[in-house]
């Protein structure tokens, strides 16, 4: 007999998870409830307990790569007579009548993950039936999920290393925390998926200012929100996903602000954001940037962005290239809010005037924005801002 | 007789051979008992023979090929391998098969005999049975029922003082069996067994009664069996002297003598009746041994007349 | 018109005698008395001493005599006073009926019926409440039917006397009177070898035979309002077997327990469990259970009667335990 152990859902809304690390290998002996493999998702490092005593014969995703919830992750193998000094393990479940064991076979099912209601917690006919009936949907999805890992794996391995730095006495050796390691992952496969190219420009923030001034309440951040979102009405395809050979534009306006904190980055997610006024956008910044820093975020609230914001600060931040969020198609990165000296208008005379500048940079994956339109949208949100035009009140 | 002897050399012959498994069970002395009883049955009786029978069956005319093949174990005997020896039965020849179980025929005779009542049929049952076998339960019940109900039977009892090691006084507190029948309400005439002569007129007597519906007869043959209950029974139980009085009185040679002094030329016809046997006899081995045996699947045939 | 079981009895025999004169009754007290029961009450009058045969007791007699008339062409009805008595002509039923055939290469038949009447629940003691077809269940040769409705108790009998091998008919003796129904005026046969759903059902299967039907039917349904529901098979013939009846219902149902009023151990409830466990094992959700009789003696006082026989508490105990599972 054999079991699958599989990336569970660590949150209603997580859809995926990163393997960070496999505390076993190929061919160990395990335990019931010992830890197999560390995985996290946006919010949550877990460690994932072995189903079963046995053998775990097969790993089939490494380390580093986020897969959806549902995918087959490893193979634990019962134990035949152990030749091994180690006593055979005693298999704690109940013994699983013919029918249901016949069943299982016939249709794949998984008794592990089958709820048993019969005397002593048996799985009867009854319990597998209505699993199946729970399981259709699901199985199509991690059918599908399988086949994009299919994919991925097939890219080539560059033959190209570099020779492992070896540290030396009085270097400070600082293990990867669990969300260090997602966070690196993320960052290179993000890399490794959008063909990413970032275009810039610069915004007037005198109206901004202005408006901040009369309400401090209203944050710069809440601002570009609010633009992002009216741009992104317009230009919809920076608000998307690619799934397989396909360009899926997402309804919903979701825009995740980035925040850094000392563990990382995290980034909560307004959700709705369209449907919000500045005010509200601000204040729900607020209070997302003080859970943050509590550690109190819940996963709901990480997850589900179709959009991100980061603010890197007011320190060497003039403008940059920012990394884009996977899933999705776009990030936008704001600048610090720096006077300059800039040529305007006035008068139909062009003076210099001192004015509130920022600079905006918009990475875009190329794969399905070309330079025009990401060009346009980031225009687009220049033009919003510079406007000054804004719902204000709640 | 002579057939049945010879017969029965044969059969021993082979079974010192090793082609005929199980047990042998000679009627090597009785014959006169064997052949007599049945000699005078017309078609249509039938015979309930025992082990020390086969000269009856082969008096009432049944192949002696396919006798010996069945002895062989052959498919083509009369229960085509399933049984041996006389538990097989023929009713085309008119005998049916008896078991190991003594006297169980007894009761099935009775029941021949009720059809021929019933049916007001002119037929007989002729039931054999040893002295030993009288002391079961079916012995009683048979006879009783045959005797409130005047059933057309005659039974027959070979009477050779020993069921198998047990002698007779071991076996009844009574000297002729054939006393029993005034229990049962009818008559029991005592024969002496290794005199044809003897056994055919008494028997003629039973049939007549039997037939003509004044019911059953218990006839007894007072006979001897020279070998042992079965070819593996060395007979230690007998006296040396008692086998060879009886020896003397050899029902085969006692035949010989009668026919001389009648004036037959016994040279000739001993000749004659050799020859005859000896073909018979041949032919009968050549189709026992050149019969195949059953298959083995062929086990499982014949339980059901109607299977479901 | 409502017929009783016993009557349904009867009505067979006389069917039978007028339809094939062949057919002919012998037993103990069967003809002047019309039967210790009255199972052949009128008989005697209607076709006289020659075809109703009162025997001495003597039961190896009378399975003898049925033999060697059968073997010969009749049509034999033997009875056995009670069934308990059937001990007495064990010989001649497995040594000579179940093996004349056989014996005789295929060229001899025996076609006779024995009728007993079996079964406990009359205070009736030890010698007059014994089951004992599971003596003869693994006899090759013969036949055994149990009837456990009115309708089939004369449709069994009647297929059995024109049957041409022995058939061992167990009529239980608690039903005589007990159970009626009304039964077509018109002549019909229940084969032999057929098993009867008598109440289909989803959830379990229940294989029984004989008077502990009435007791499955009644535990049906009191656990119908537990919202079980109760396939209740009827087997009717003990040997052979139905077993596609059998097989087909656990395949439904998943679940199955045999009842039977014989006692548990070496009764015929052992088999059909090694059956269904060795041809139907993949569609067991659960064991097979058996209710049965205790393995003791058919006791006499009311007491302990009631702990021995099984009842309808205990095959809904049973069932319960079983869902359950």
């Amino acid at each position: 007999m054999s079991v699958k152990v599989i990336m569970p859902q660590l949150g209603e809304t997580v859809v995926e998870g990163t393997i960070t690390q496999w505390l076993v290998k190929e061919g160990d002996r395990v335990i019931k409830d010992q830890s197999l493999v560390a995985i996290s998702t946006d919010k949550a490092e877990v460690e994932i307990p072995s189903p079963m005593n046995g053998i775990l014969t097969k790993i089939l995703i490494e380390e580093g790569k986020t897969v959806p919830i549902g995918t087959e992750l490893a193979i634990i193998e019962e134990e035949k007579a152990a030749p091994s000094p180690q006593p055979a393990p005693v298999e704690k479940k109940e013994p699983h009548s013919p029918l249901v064991r016949r069943l299982a076979k016939e249709k794949g099912v998984d008794l592990t993950k089958v709820k048993g209601t019969g005397e002593g917690g048996r799985i009867t006919k009854e319990d597998i039936l209505k699993y199946l009936e729970t399981q259709k949907p699901a199985e199509k999805e991690a059918v599908e999920e399988a086949k994009e890992e299919k994919v991925e794996v097939k890219e080539p391995e560059s033959k190209f290393t570099i020779p492992k730095y070896q540290p030396k006495e009085g270097d400070k050796i600082i293990p990867f925390t669990r969300i260090r390691k997602n966070i690196a992952e993320h960052m290179t496969y993000s890399k490794r998926t959008s063909a990413h190219v970032t275009s810039f420009t610069e915004v007037d923030m005198e109206k901004i200012v202005r408006l901040h001034k009369e309400n401090k309440e209203l944050s710069y951040i809440a601002f570009v929100t609010a633009a992002v979102v009216s741009a992104l009405k317009e230009f919809p395809v920076l608000n998307s996903s690619v799934v397989d050979d396909n360009i899926v534009i997402k309804k919903e306006i979701n825009i995740g602000i980035a925040v850094d904190t000392e563990r990382g980055l995290t980034v909560p997610v307004i959700a709705g954001a369209d449907k919000k006024s500045v005010l509200e956008i601000a204040k729900e910044i607020q209070t997302l940037a003080e859970k943050v820093r509590g550690g109190r975020l819940s996963p709901n609230e990480i997850s589900g962005g179709t959009f991100t914001i980061t603010n890197p600060g007011v320190k060497g931040n003039l403008f940059g290239t920012p990394i884009i969020n996977q899933p999705q198609a776009a990030i936008l990165r704001i600048g610090e809010i720096i006077k300059r000296p800039v040529v305007k208008e006035c008068n139909g005379e062009d003076v210099i005037a001192v004015t509130h500048m920022m600079y905006l940079s918009l990475s875009y994956d190329h794969r399905i924005i070309d330079g025009v339109t990401g060009n346009n949208f980031l225009h687009r949100i220049k033009e919003i801002l510079e406007k000054g035009e804004f719902v204000t009140s709640t | 007789m002579r057939l049945t002897r010879e017969f029965e050399e044969e059969v021993l012959r082979l079974y010192k051979q090793g082609k005929i498994l199980g047990g042998v069970y000679c009627g090597y002395g009785q014959e006169a008992v064997s052949v007599g009883t049945t000699y005078s049955l017309e078609k249509g009786d039938f015979i309930f023979p025992l082990h020390r029978d086969i000269g009856a069956i082969l008096t009432k005319g049944i192949d002696p090929n396919i006798l010996l093949a069945q002895l062989l174990g052959k498919k083509t005997g009369f229960s085509k391998g399933k049984e041996s020896f006389l538990h097989a039965g023929d009713l085309e020849s008119g005998f049916f098969g008896a078991t190991s179980m003594l006297a169980a025929t007894l009761p099935v005779a009775a029941g021949a005999a009720l059809k021929f009542k019933l049916n007001k049929e002119k037929h007989i049952a002729v039931a054999f049975f040893g002295e030993g076998a009288s002391s079961r339960g079916d012995f009683h019940e048979a006879l009783n029922f045959s005797g409130i109900h005047k059933l057309p039977i005659v039974y027959v009892c070979e009477n050779n003082f020993y069921a198998y090691s047990t002698p007779q006084n071991l076996q009844m507190a009574i000297e002729d069996l054939a006393d029993r029948a005034t229990g049962y309400g009818f008559k029991g005439m005592v024969t002496s067994g290794n005199d044809i002569h003897a056994v055919l007129k008494t028997m003629q007597k039973a049939v007549e009664r039997a037939r003509s519906g004044d019911g059953p007869t218990l006839v007894e043959c007072k006979t001897y069996r020279y070998h042992g209950h079965s070819e593996h029974d060395m007979a230690t139980y007998r006296t040396k002297e008692e086998v060879i009085e009886w020896e003397s009185r050899d029902p085969i040679p006692r035949y010989e003598v009668y026919l001389e002094k009648k004036g037959y030329d016994l040279g000739k016809i001993k000749e004659e009746v050799s020859g005859k046997i000896k073909g018979v006899i041949d032919e009968a081995v050549k189709f026992a041994e050149e019969s195949p045996y059953p298959e083995g699947k062929e086990a499982m045939e014949d339980l059901y007349a109607t299977p479901i | 018109m409502e017929t009783t079981y016993l009557k349904a009895i009867n009505e067979a025999l006389f069917e039978e005698m007028e339809r094939d004169e062949k057919v002919f009754l012998l037993g103990e007290d069967i003809g002047v008395l019309g039967g210790a029961f009255k199972a052949t009450e009128g008989v005697f009058e209607k076709f006289g001493p020659e075809r109703v045969i009162d025997t001495p007791i003597s039961e190896s007699l009378i399975v003898g005599t049925a033999i060697g008339a059968a073997v010969l062409g009749m049509r034999p009805v033997a009875e056995m006073q009670f069934a308990d008595f059937i001990s007495c002509g064990f010989d001649q039923i497995v040594n000579m009926a179940a093996t004349l055939r056989y014996r005789h290469g295929g060229k001899a038949k025996v076609p006779m019926v024995i009728r007993a009447p079996s079964g406990a629940g009359i205070h009736g003691g030890l010698f007059h409440s014994q089951n004992p077809e599971a003596w003869f269940f693994h006899s090759p040769g013969l036949k055994i039917v149990a009837p456990a409705t009115a309708y089939d108790a004369k449709g069994l009998l009647k297929s059995a006397i024109r049957d041409d091998d022995p058939v061992l008919y167990f009529e239980h003796k608690f039903l005589y009177r007990r159970i009626k129904e009304d039964l077509p005026a018109e002549e019909y046969l229940v084969p032999l070898g057929k098993a009867e759903v008598k109440r289909a059902g989803k959830d379990m299967t229940i294989i029984t035979y004989g008077s502990a039907l009435h007791l499955c039917l009644e535990a049906a349904k009191i656990l119908e309002k537990e919202k079980l529901e109760m396939e209740v098979v009827d087997l009717r013939t003990i040997l052979p077997l139905d077993k596609k009846t059998i097989l087909d219902s656990v395949k439904k149902t998943n679940k199955v327990m045999v009842v039977h009023e014989d006692r548990k151990t070496g009764g015929i409830g052992g088999e059909i469990a090694a059956i269904i466990s060795e041809e139907a094992f993949e569609y067991l959700d659960g064991p097979v259970m058996r209710v049965a009789a205790q393995d003791t003696h058919y006791a006499f006082s009311p007491t302990l009667e009631e702990f021995i026989l099984p009842n309808t508490e205990k095959i809904v105990v049973k069932a319960r335990e079983l869902a359950r599972y």
